[in-house]
């Protein structure tokens, strides 16, 4: 990667740069709160790499979770990562160092180069990399500015982990402004408060997302349609 | 040592990587893609 194409590509990283800044370094002291310095934290970003799942793996560690739920609660939040990839074969056909690119397909380096807006003057190749290597740097950079934060500055952690329920408050409105059809919201509210209430905290959230699963199979058809 | 957090980033990355992978390996060698594949980049690509 030459210093041409990452001059060309910065610029247009920068709002994935704002975004992965700020949410690794909540990732970070968060993960420093619940015990685990910079280098469990270095260890996350840079073989996980997945927002969700690393905010998740706070949770699971904090409630010392057994491994088996490990594997299949970070399987249930992660498996759209399977239909990126789905999309993206044509476009990783023949590319270079594309078992990085593969690994680095999170959801926003997905949205940046399923757009197909290649910078100017910069090989296809050059730019997946930069890109994709770029919005990682930019996470593990905020996760270790989070990690340092934590050791070094007193922080009260209340409220911090409210970082991931924002998150996912914000992909729910996206998700409300981008179909036309609401059902799959309400469903999913709907059914995560009955269970959590009939089930309790502890056991509510697998049965609650196997159902949606199920009804939303089920659905499947009249909610193509209605989009 | 404590190796249970050690075990947990490597379920959890194990996990990551292959749901990313399988795409690739599975259908990534053929000529042409499989016809879904477009209908479900449009599906995902509305959805970002």
């Amino acid at each position: 990667m030459t210093g041409k194409v990452l001059r060309k590509t910065i610029p247009v990283t920068l709002p994935v740069m704002a975004g992965f800044l700020s949410l690794g370094t909540a990732f970070g002291i968060l993960l420093q709160d619940a015990g685990y310095g910079l280098p469990w934290a270095l260890l996350m970003s840079v073989f996980i790499y997945a927002g969700s799942a690393q905010f998740l793996c706070v949770e699971l560690l904090a409630a010392g979770a057994s491994l088996s739920q490990v594997a299949i609660l970070t399987f249930l939040l992660n498996f759209r990562h399977i239909f990126y990839g789905l999309t993206m074969i044509t476009r990783y056909r023949g590319v270079k160092r594309k078992w990085y690119l593969i690994f680095g397909l999170a959801d926003e380096t997905y949205a940046f180069l399923s757009a197909d807006k290649i910078s100017e003057g910069v090989e296809k190749d050059d730019y997946y990399l930069a890109v994709t290597a770029l919005h990682q740097t930019y996470w593990v950079i905020g996760t270790i500015i989070g990690s340092l934060a934590g050791v070094l500055i007193p922080f009260d952690m209340a409220g911090i982990d409210f970082a991931m329920t924002a998150l996912f408050a914000v992909l729910v409105v996206e998700q409300w402004k981008a179909h036309s059809t609401h059902f799959p919201v309400v469903l999913g509210f709907f059914i995560t408060s009955m269970a959590l209430l009939l089930f309790g905290a502890d056991h509510f959230l697998i049965l609650a997302l196997v159902t949606i699963c199920a009804v939303l199979l089920l659905c499947r058809k009249r909610l193509e349609g209605a989009e | 040592m404590n190796l249970y957090p050690l075990f947990v980033i490597l379920i959890a990355a194990a996990v990551i990587i292959t749901t990313r992978f399988v795409p690739f390996l599975l259908l990534g060698r053929g000529e042409e893609p499989p016809a879904y594949i477009v209908s479900w980049e449009m599906y995902c690509r509305r959805r970002l």
